[in-house]
């Protein structure tokens, strides 16, 4: 397990669908994305797509400005596209107890769009976020922009 | 060797190599089910593929290998050493078999029968010994295999790392100018980029595939439509071994199926039509194709009823797809268009194989996203055209970077129909009802602000109507297809380029005006707009956009080379005067006989230049002109490009070699002139004793000597002043005075004034050049 912390709260993303830690210097903006993309990152040759999850996790507080570069991302691949997850910072890499369970009650605001369950690592319990889930603007099924092009 | 063919040899071989694994384990465990039934299962494969292939050899071998294994998974028989060891040994020439029709060499049938027989129950087993046998045969020379068959995972990743490769190298490259110029690592470095470039070719290479692979499904696709419509049809394919990328392929695939689907359907005429409009009673649909530059270009064409402009006219007036008025102003191009509009099938009768209005408008659409393009071409009565321009991968995509507030952004260079400046004389923005229409040369076009665009969200985009909207400076014509046009407008045009575009981000997708991502080498991540999905966002429809009036009124355009002229300066000339551009020594240029010439192979032409030092140079390029019967030859450094450049000139204010001034992109590039150039040489050689006499009467010698004599020889004549050999007015063809006149004798007569005045007398100013030389040459016309 990945343990990072994100808008102050430390949560664990499964550790076998990172592929790299990265510092994203610069970002090309994508207008009219949905919030949560932020932005166009180069990593190598390859063009990753950021994605922050305070722009996912609370709706609330509206759209926030692009993270200040330069900042840490974990890279993912989801359906074969490569995504940046903006984080805080990178604390740990740790063994998991057991499997991953299932939610116990509700999770805060935004939180529940991306986190199906909990995983317990050295004895405490993290919130185990779920990448796809992030990527498609914690709204796991419905993309609201597609519905409007098509 | 036929791509089918070579896909069995590849999949036979590596099935075989790992089936005689099984059978030894098979033999030590008879029992085991599971290893009987896959090595059956090969056998079978092989047996129904060779009967496929047509290869009797190998289907008779493997049926015999197959039976016997039948009658074992049956329980008719037990299998036994003997049996494995005959399967072994048809295993065994199979796989030489199968080499052997990869090296096209031949392989004795002598024993064929001795194997099968090795198979049946009575065999003795002495009989049946074809290992022993076989080693009488010279041992087989295996011929390493020249194909191999890789997963198109991996080649993308060779693609991507070659991809790095090259980032990185340019990123070293701007390292190494600034700190190693001219040393020994920058010619490691350039060597390195040299094979990197190589290496990059290659691996695009190995992802093409030939266009046979998407030919091959047709021949079917014409025989089933053709008896179901109870037609004749005859295919004709060329060009099978053009290559296209894998990916490419695949792409084309539907879109190619479709058109000759509805030829078949739709152009081809029954039989008994096509009898009495005096066709052969069975249509042809030619399918070809071929490499353009970068682009591949597949073209179908029949040879049945053809589209009738008029006709599509008719139905797409009665279907609302556009206007009477519309209609009546479209030509016969604009007309064949709409077949791509949405919802529009040219069809009368709706028949199950196409004409359910879902057709031409799909293929447009998807040969457009990859970069392509479609043209249409209908004699109607003779059949129909049609062409497929595809670039040959499909990641590369030529484009105009654009930019709106500092940040850059791609449009496909095949959607662009122009570029202008909106201070440009031809172009006027009007405004109303927030609405804003940018008039071109009299024809009016919807303006989409990219700015208000990407910022305005999905409330109508469209530039106008807001609070600070300053026009943008740069306007971009879009045509995304359909036939509807639209103006895009930017802040900044910049550079033509050749991008690698890859697919955006599924979120990113779904905004719906971006049509992919695209790295050019600064290592920014730049968007790739998608045209039809920006005016779709903005409300702009596209479809009822005024189709094209102007029967396409571009600003002519004349291509004009660019170059490097000897003295440094850039220079250009029109295209059209070039014979062609060479390479020579400096050593072949001579000034003989006042006049630089160039002698190449024992043919001299004359030979112009800006400056003198042309034969002190090693080497230097040069243009070689004709005007059709006289040849001579520009000397130039280089040569630097050759553009589509307006027709106007802005003149030079005297004849010479450079004629005048013209705008390439935002630079003043001196223009050539061949005309002078000819001129020049042929006033030259006209020998001295023909060439009329110009006499001139000095009151100021040096004057006339220094500065009016080589105007006046250079328009042609021979001079003499007065006094001078007996020179005299009776037999001069033009007299030129700076004082009294004297009788001009049978010729013209001029006299120079000092100043310039605004007299209404003949005299002309002595600095009025082009009085001057209209002067002389109206009296060397008169002369004759």
């Amino acid at each position: 397990m990945l343990i990072v912390r994100i808008a102050g709260e430390s949560v664990a993303l499964p550790a076998e669908t990172v592929e790299s830690v990265v510092e994203i210097e610069a970002m090309t903006a994508v207008p009219l994305a949905p919030p949560h993309v932020v932005g166009l990152a180069a990593l190598r040759s390859r063009v990753v797509t950021i994605v922050d999850p305070r722009a996912v996790m609370d709706t609330l507080t509206g759209v926030r400005g692009a993270p200040d570069m330069p900042f840490s991302a974990v890279v993912v691949a989801i359906d074969g596209h490569p995504y940046g997850i903006v984080v805080d910072e990178v604390l740990d890499v740790l063994p998991a107890t057991g499997s991953p369970s299932p939610l116990q009650g509700r999770v805060t605001g935004g939180w529940s769009a991306m986190m199906r369950s909990s995983v317990i690592v050295e004895g405490r319990q993290y919130l185990l976020i779920d990448p796809a889930g992030l990527v498609a603007g914690g709204n796991g099924d419905v993309q609201p922009t597609a519905a409007a092009v098509n | 060797m036929d791509e089918l063919l070579n896909d069995f040899v590849a999949e036979t071989r590596e099935t075989a190599q790992a089936i005689a694994g099984e059978i030894v384990l098979w033999e030590a465990d008879p029992a085991d089910q599971a290893r009987l039934d896959s090595i059956f299962r090969f056998i079978h494969t092989v047996k129904g593929s060779c009967g496929f292939l047509d290869l009797p050899r190998l289907e008779r071998l493997s049926h015999a290998a197959e039976d016997a294994l039948s009658a074992v998974r049956a329980g008719l028989r037990t299998p036994d050493a003997r049996l494995v060891t005959a399967v072994l040994a048809i295993i065994d020439r199979i796989g030489m078999l199968v080499d052997a029709i990869e090296t096209g060499e031949s392989v004795s049938d002598r024993d064929d029968t001795a194997l099968v027989q090795a198979l049946s129950l009575m065999a003795d087993p002495a009989a049946a010994r074809p290992d022993a046998e076989q080693a009488a045969y010279p041992a087989p020379v295996r011929t390493m295999a020249r194909s191999i068959r890789v997963p198109i995972d991996l080649l993308d990743r060779m693609m991507a790392g070659v991809s790095d490769l090259v980032l990185a190298r340019n990123e070293l490259s701007r390292g190494l100018r600034v700190s190693a110029e001219g040393s020994a690592v920058m010619a490691g470095f350039e060597r390195l980029s040299g094979s990197i470039a190589e290496m990059r070719e290659t691996i695009t290479r190995t992802r093409m595939a030939r266009v046979d692979q998407l030919f091959s499904a047709l021949p079917r696709l014409i025989r089933d439509v053709s008896a179901e419509l109870g037609k004749r049809v005859v295919l004709h394919i060329e060009g099978g071994d053009v290559e296209l990328d894998r990916e490419m392929i695949e792409m084309v695939r539907d879109p190619l199926i479709h058109i000759v689907r509805n030829a078949v359907d739709h152009g081809i005429e029954p039989p008994a039509d096509r009898v009495l409009a005096g066709k052969p009673a069975a249509g042809a649909v030619r399918v070809a194709a071929r490499q353009s530059g970068n682009q591949i270009l597949i073209e179908i064409s029949d040879d049945g009823r053809g589209i009738d402009p008029d006709a599509l006219l008719r139905k797409a007036v009665a279907a609302g797809v556009v206007s009477q008025a519309a209609a009546a102003r479209m030509d016969r191009d604009a007309a064949l268009a709409l077949i791509f509009r949405a919802g529009f099938s040219t069809a009368e009768q709706v028949s199950t194989v196409s004409g359910r209005g879902v057709g031409m408008d799909v293929v447009h659409a998807n040969v457009e996203r990859i970069g392509g393009q479609v043209t249409i071409d209908s004699q109607p009565g003779q059949g129909l055209h049609i062409i497929l321009r595809v670039p040959m991968t499909l990641t590369i995509i030529p484009a105009l970077t654009v930019s709106v507030a500092g940040q850059p952004f791609a449009i496909p260079r095949s959607v662009i129909e122009e570029i202008l400046r909106v201070s440009a004389a031809s172009v006027r923005i009007e405004r109303g009802c927030g609405l804003t229409t940018v008039s071109i040369r009299g024809e009016r076009l919807p303006l989409v602000g990219l700015a208000e665009t990407l910022a305005g969200g999905a409330a109508g985009g469209a530039a106008g109507g807001g609070a600070g909207d300053c026009d943008p400076p740069i306007l971009v014509v879009l045509r995304p297809g359909n036939g509807g046009r639209y103006v895009l407008g930017v802040d900044a045009a910049h550079d033509h380029e050749e991008l690698v575009v890859k697919p955006a981000a599924p979120a990113i997708m779904a905004i719906g005006i971006y049509g992919g991502v695209t790295m050019p080498d600064d290592n920014r991540p730049m968007l790739l707009l998608d045209a039809a999905g920006i005016a779709a966002r903005t409300g702009i429809d596209i479809a009822t956009a005024p189709a094209p009036i102007v029967a396409e009124a571009a600003v002519p355009t004349i291509p004009t080379l660019l170059f490097r002229d000897l003295d440094g300066a850039e220079r250009a000339i029109r295209l059209g005067a070039i014979e062609r551009i060479e390479e020579v020594a400096g050593s072949d240029c001579t000034l003989i006989a006042g006049q630089l010439r160039l002698n190449r192979d024992g043919v001299v032409v004359p030979l112009l230049s800006m400056t003198g030092s042309v034969a002190d140079r090693p080497k230097l390029r040069v243009l070689r002109i004709s005007d059709g019967t006289e040849r001579l030859a520009y000397a130039i450094d280089q040569v630097i490009d050759i553009v589509d450049l307006a027709e106007a000139v802005a003149p030079a204010p005297d004849p010479g070699l450079v004629c005048g001034v013209v705008m390439v992109a935002d630079r003043l590039v001196e223009l050539v002139d061949p005309y002078w150039m000819f001129a020049a040489v042929a006033r030259a050689q006209v020998p001295a004793g023909v060439r009329p006499l110009a006499l001139l009467v000095a009151r100021e010698d040096g004057w006339m000597r220094a500065f009016l004599r080589p105007i006046v020889e250079a328009a042609g004549y021979r001079v003499a002043f007065a006094g001078e050999d007996g020179a005299t007015t009776a037999r001069a063809t033009v007299v030129i005075a700076d004082g009294s006149l004297p009788d001009a004798g049978g010729g013209d007569a001029v006299r120079l004034r000092l100043r310039h005045a605004a007299t209404g007398d003949a005299d002309i100013w002595r600095y009025d050049r082009q009085a001057l030389v209209r002067a002389l040459d109206a009296a060397r016309g008169g002369a004759r």
